[in-house]
């Protein structure tokens, strides 16, 4: 599977940080198309109102709208059930990535990362590239 | 000791426990230990934000310059290591929310002394205090407070003036 390098990515997280970061990670790997968003719900607001978006990377714990919400949002969303998401996060527990699993997600990736661990996850994901 | 004394020595046990709780949870927002050490904590937070900031600006110029370079294998060696630093810039992320996680602990002591002290009259507390605060006499852990925030504590020519005072 080739992975069409100008597809949309939207980065939610609420730390502006880690957010340039993602971002500057993904076009180091390629990527320029990437929107951001700094909460749950204003990420889904961009995916519906924007639409086309391709991939999905959050964090978990944002407010008002965590990561988790918008995963089930977007799974609820007949549009977008098999969009790829990808949670990073710095909840480790057993039963928060379970829980994620549950609701769907494509990936989990705890925070602190690398681009490399990235790169990885991203690939089980969207396919080589 | 007999029971008196024991229920002497519990009632000053429990009048000195009231003291010290009084003296931590202030009513006097000048005075509060907490909302002083949650501005502490805070500006820790917007410090690392901001140094944090700095570096990823940096970062971002070394690696436009980087991919100007026409020797490619010096290109990547340099995008490799702003990659690296990209990676531990993550800690801004994590000690944020932790720092967070500690604020969350204090608001919940906080809330649980504030309930405490209910039993106690405000009359009483403000004549326990008081004194106390008075006659305390400063030790070397008073005195040291790290760094002041913005706003507070002296600068430097205040300092020197007030050196220059003391002098004459």
């Amino acid at each position: 599977m080739s992975v069409d390098m100008s597809m949309k990515i939207l980065i939610v997280d609420d730390y502006k940080t880690m957010l340039r970061i993602i971002r500057n990670l993904l076009k180091q790997l390629g990527f320029s198309n990437i929107e951001e968003a700094s909460d749950g719900s204003e990420a889904f607001k961009k995916l519906k109102e924007e639409g086309g978006y391709d991939l999905v990377i959050s964090d978990w714990n944002m407010e008002p709208m965590s990561g988790m919400d918008l995963l089930k949002q977007v799974r609820a969303d007949e549009g977008m059930k098999d969009l790829p998401f990808v949670m990073v996060t710095a909840e480790s527990k057993v039963e928060n990535v379970v829980a994620a699993k549950k609701a769907g997600v494509s990936n989990y990736i705890i925070k602190p990362f690398n681009a490399q661990t990235l790169k990885q996850k991203l690939t089980t994901v969207i396919g080589v590239f | 000791m007999d029971v008196y004394q024991e229920i002497q020595a519990m009632s000053d046990f429990i009048h000195n426990a009231k003291k010290e709780i009084s003296s931590i949870k202030s009513e006097n927002p000048e005075q509060d230990k907490f909302l002083e050490a949650k501005d502490e904590l805070d500006a820790v937070v917007a410090a690392t934000e901001k140094a944090t900031g700095t570096i990823m600006d940096r970062c971002e110029e070394i690696e436009s310059v980087a991919n100007t370079i026409p020797d490619k294998e010096a290109a990547e060696k340099i995008t490799h290591q702003v990659t690296q630093i990209y990676e531990a810039c993550t800690f801004q992320d994590i000690t944020g929310q932790r720092i967070n996680k500690v604020i969350d602990v204090m608001k919940f002591i906080e809330v649980s002394l504030a309930k405490l002290l209910e039993g106690t009259s405000s009359d009483e507390k403000s004549a326990d205090v008081a004194p106390l605060m008075e006659k305390k006499e400063l030790t070397d852990a008073d005195l040291m407070n790290g760094p002041q925030l913005d706003g507070q504590g002296m600068g430097q020519d205040d300092v020197d003036k007030l050196l220059a005072d003391l002098d004459d």
